[in-house]
């Protein structure tokens, strides 16, 4: 289970590259693909940069499969397996 | 790399699959194959849209810009790999933010980075600028994502097709 600050960060990025109204309720299960947001391939790589900046990680290619974007929840917990770059 | 050599600028420009009137990149200064480029714009004032952009108060387009800083993303795309070029890359979002009109005659600088590959898509960091006594003078910055495919054909697919683009 990740952390209540790493859900909180994901949920910002996910409102922010979504171009979401901020007071758009983002629940730990949303569905990120399929769901009522139905992120496309564009929005999986600005999602995926602005993780790579918020949290100093790098997201390789063949390191993330689509579970990973399957809700806000499984995203998170993807992002805590990641080491920092600066570590 | 500088390219100065002609032939060699002809070359490289002629990965792009964009011809006269509509390639929007003069020069190149730099080019690092896959990462990045430099080049410039030279605007005449004598191109055929002033005659429209607008009738006695000729501004460069700022949907122009974008298109220029668009095809120099495609040149550091497409001089990467071998496979990569005569590759039909096409726009699949801008978001890049005009800051200042422009009238010609001018020179834009036109500058992009690889900001991240996934799949069939590339995200740059662009910029545009002109020179100006003080230095460089920012333009145009933004982000732009080009496509070996149209977005929703990759992997990455994610349910209903959008095509749609998102301004900033």
């Amino acid at each position: 289970m990740p952390s209540h600050e790493t859900l909180e960060r994901v949920k910002r990025i996910v409102r922010e590259s979504m171009k979401l109204d901020p007071a758009t309720p983002i629940e730990d299960a949303m569905q990120l693909m399929g769901g009522e947001y139905d992120m496309d391939s564009l929005d999986v790589l600005l999602v995926v940069t602005n993780i790579e900046k918020e949290f100093r990680v790098r997201i390789r290619e063949g390191t993330m499969d689509k579970s990973a974007f399957a809700t806000v929840l499984t995203l998170s917990t993807f992002v805590e397996t990641l080491p920092r770059e600066d570590q | 790399m500088s390219v100065q050599n002609p032939a060699d600028l002809a070359r490289l420009l002629g990965t792009l699959p964009h011809r006269p009137p509509f390639r929007f990149v003069s020069s190149l200064d730099a080019l690092e194959p896959g990462k990045s480029t430099r080049g410039v714009w030279h605007i005449l004032g004598d191109e055929d849209f002033f005659r429209g952009h607008f009738p006695d108060a000729p501004l460069v387009p700022g949907v122009l810009i974008a298109e220029a800083l668009a095809q120099v993303s495609g040149l550091a795309w497409l001089s990467g790999t071998k496979e990569a070029i005569g590759m039909p890359a096409r726009l699949a979002q801008v978001n890049v933010k005009i800051l200042t009109g422009i009238t010609p005659p001018a020179s834009i600088t036109l500058e992009s980075t690889l900001a991240k590959e996934m799949g069939s898509l590339a995200m740059f960091d662009v910029r545009a600028s002109i020179a100006q006594e003080t230095g460089q003078m920012t333009i145009a910055t933004g982000l732009i994502v080009l496509t070996k495919a149209m977005p929703d054909e990759g992997e990455f697919h994610g349910g209903t097709p959008k095509h749609q683009l998102k301004p900033g």
